[in-house]
């Protein structure tokens, strides 16, 4: 590093630091505290026990659920070692679990002979319950048909399982590893032979204490999914499919769009799903191939709602009939055009209508003419600042996703999360900040919840989108003298925002969106908060259900400084392309 | 490999139907906790599951012989007791709403709303 290099950096101010490092050290004081982020891939599991990763969706697979989301907080640094003798030096400190199993050990593996399902286990007692361990080893099958290590409620029967590895049926050694929530300090590590008078094999194990406040859901059907689907449609360059309806018209290629000879309209439709009173935009990328006008409509019914003529020869815009319009040249002849506007329909079908002149849609056609619609891209019309004007989208399970955020979907009926009991008994202050989309206004819903009813149980907080009022977002804490409350002004869905909370019992409520300014209620309303579990989407699991997505969440024990407050605001916006 | 399933019981089979699913798997633990009723109002009358299950599941929502035998099979790798009858589960298939479709067109077919609790006054 050179002496100019040195001067800038030692002049450069603090708040030029990068921007993860502030984040990462919002919690340097050992607060409590959560972050999760949607677009880290690693930190995502599809299963409570960590086993299955979740994948990229939009590759050809369902989006993938998420069971077990890790807190980064932390860092995720591993603790120390809890298993004794898992390098398996000798069988010390291992017990057979039944009558009929013999262990083993030679060049730092065991060997299990079983003459039932059985295996041997190991009970550390040095599990704390409601903590996070990650167990790992390398297992292979001898003469059994499966092996599996398995994390049991302890005791001298073992008990009821845990958590699981993957099942290994291979006679190479197989790395497994899977993590599970202590629910007894005496539980046991249990090595389990799958099948009887047969032998497995084990090396190289350890269980370390995975530190954070992890959120999770158990329940496969309630479980949110990762997505990165911003486009409305499907087959968008593909107008042979079905899902483009055709009327007196025909694809003879996936983009070629040819009248018939019919008096009539000409055009190809396909219907989506957006509540009436939603602002979307339409685009197309179009050139012409015998036909150079085109009529883009938001919706065939209720009049359009918004619609406009384009024509592709010259690069102009021609009637428009609500909302507004754009064109853009793209180059080899081809043009983007857009319509933007408010839909009024409940059941919507956007349409490319060809056109025989501007405001001619209804004429005789040669059956030969039309024009080429390269893509077609819907979405909502304040959905993500910034990202690629198309977005491919074969199917449901099949889309680009470069460029486009990941985000947390739940369903908005029975998808949520929680935490194990978070102890935030040791404040009386924290932020609350969430990359969020709210796509309902049509009842109350939980974002973040510590605890069961913030407007009624001293200690706990709450975020939620919208409130009791609708059309806005409402932050809550709830003391020892009162609960208070403040209710952001108009904020209707669908909104994309950066929501920053700040929750004080000794100087009240405060919460922002995007940066902006905040509104205020002042009135202390005493104590510190609870020692409980913090509820994501749904209060207490049970009511209260939010649809909003998610792109990424932090929770710290303290106040932020005003540098800390924009860069969290920031590295939010980032992440979600919220503002 | 996921798969959509909408899953609605009566309210007098909602015990049953919750035992059954966390038998067969752990994480069919905690399902049918949406409350349902034609009206929107409580008391419920159909109780909800609605998400993703993997699709070797899917046998188990479609014959009551292979639900029970996986209840039973999986209450014994967990560890657990199962009181659920093989009627239960002849009465939760038989009885019950399994689809495939959209949330939103299985609450029409079936003329049920989300009940809605708005909590507390705020």
């Amino acid at each position: 590093m050179g002496a100019i290099d040195r001067v800038f950096r030692s002049r450069r101010p603090s708040q030029e630091r990068p921007l993860a490092a502030i984040i990462a050290g919002l919690w340097k004081n050992n607060e409590q505290g959560v972050w999760y982020d949607s677009s880290d891939l690693s930190t995502m599991y599809q299963d409570l026990a960590g086993t299955t990763p979740v994948y990229m969706p939009g590759q050809g697979q369902p989006d993938p659920w998420i069971g077990l989301q890790l807190d980064k907080r932390l860092g995720l640094v591993r603790g120390q070692e809890r298993l004794t003798n898992g390098d398996f030096t000798s069988t010390a400190g291992w017990v057979e679990s039944g009558v009929g199993v013999a262990l083993s050990a030679a060049a730092g593996e065991l060997q299990i002979t079983s003459a039932s399902p059985l295996g041997a286990y190991q009970q550390p007692n040095n599990f704390v319950v409601g903590r996070w361990y990650v167990v790992t080893g390398q297992i292979r099958v001898g003469s059994a048909a499966s092996v599996t290590i398995r994390t049991v409620a302890g005791g001298s029967s073992l008990g009821t399982m845990v958590a699981e590895s993957q099942v290994v049926t291979s006679s190479a050694f197989v790395v497994v590893s899977y993590i599970f929530q202590a629910t007894n300090t005496a539980n046991a590590i249990y090595l389990r032979v799958g099948t009887t008078n047969s032998t497995a094999f084990f090396k190289s194990l350890s269980v370390r204490e995975l530190p954070g406040n992890h959120r999770w859901q158990g329940t496969a059907t309630s479980r949110a999914v990762l997505s990165a689907r911003y486009n409305l449609l499907t087959a968008t360059e593909d107008l042979r499919t079905t899902v483009w309806q055709k009327s007196n018209s025909t694809a003879p290629t996936s983009s070629r769009l040819v009248e018939t000879t019919a008096a009539s309209t000409h055009y190809v439709s396909q219907p989506y799903t957006a509540a009436s009173g939603t602002p979307v935009r339409f685009s197309v990328r179009a050139k012409p191939a015998g036909r150079s006008w085109i009529r883009l409509t938001l919706s065939l019914a209720s009049g359009g709602d918004a619609s406009s003529y384009f024509d592709l020869s010259t690069g102009s815009k021609g009637a428009l009939g609500g909302g507004s319009a754009t064109i853009t040249p793209v180059g080899d002849g081809s043009y983007i055009c857009t319509v933007a506007g408010t839909i009024s329909s409940s059941n919507p079908s956007c349409g490319v209508l060809l056109a025989s002149d501007n405001n001619a849609q209804n004429y005789t056609g040669d059956g030969t003419s039309g024009v080429d619609v390269l893509w077609s891209d819907l979405r909502g019309a304040t959905d993500g600042i910034g990202l690629p004007p198309y977005q491919r989208v074969d199917d449901a399970s099949t889309y680009d996703t470069a460029g486009f955020p990941l985000y947390r979907k739940p369903d908005g009926v029975d998808d949520w999360m929680q935490t194990a009991a978070v102890d935030f008994s040791g404040t009386d202050k924290v932020i609350v900040a969430t990359a969020m989309r709210k796509l309902s206004d049509a009842a109350r819903a939980i974002l973040i919840e510590l605890g069961t009813a913030a407007e009624n149980i001293a200690g706990n907080f709450a975020v939620e989108a919208p409130s009791a009022g609708l059309q806005n977002f409402a932050a809550r804490g709830s003391g020892s003298s009162s609960v208070n409350t403040v209710q952001t002004a108009s904020a209707i869905a669908p909104l994309s925002a950066v929501l920053l909370a700040r929750i004080d019992s000794a100087a009240g409520v405060g919460l922002r969106i995007n940066g902006g300014a905040w509104a205020e209620n002042k009135t202390p309303f005493g104590g510190n908060f609870v020692n409980a579990p913090v509820y994501f989407d749904r209060r207490s699991g049970a009511s209260l259900p939010s649809s909003a997505r998610d792109y990424g969440t932090l929770i710290v024990g303290r106040l932020l400084t005003g540098l800390e407050t924009a860069a969290v605001e920031k590295f939010l916006r980032q992440k979600s392309r919220a503002y | 490999m996921l798969i959509h399933r909408n899953l609605i019981v009566t309210a007098a089979l909602v015990d049953g139907a919750r035992e059954l699913c966390a038998a067969v798997h752990p994480a069919g633990a905690g399902m049918f906790t949406v409350p349902l009723s034609p009206t929107g109002e409580l008391p419920a009358t159909h109780w909800a599951s609605t998400g993703l299950i993997e699709a070797v599941w899917a046998p188990a929502f479609e014959d009551p012989a292979t639900l029970y035998g996986a209840a039973q099979l999986g209450a014994h790798e967990q560890g657990l007791t199962l009181t659920a009858t093989y009627a239960d589960a002849h009465l939760v298939l038989i009885e019950g709403d399994i689809s495939e479709e959209p949330w939103a067109d299985a609450l029409a077919r079936l003329g049920l709303q989300l009940c809605h609790d708005a909590g507390p006054p705020t």
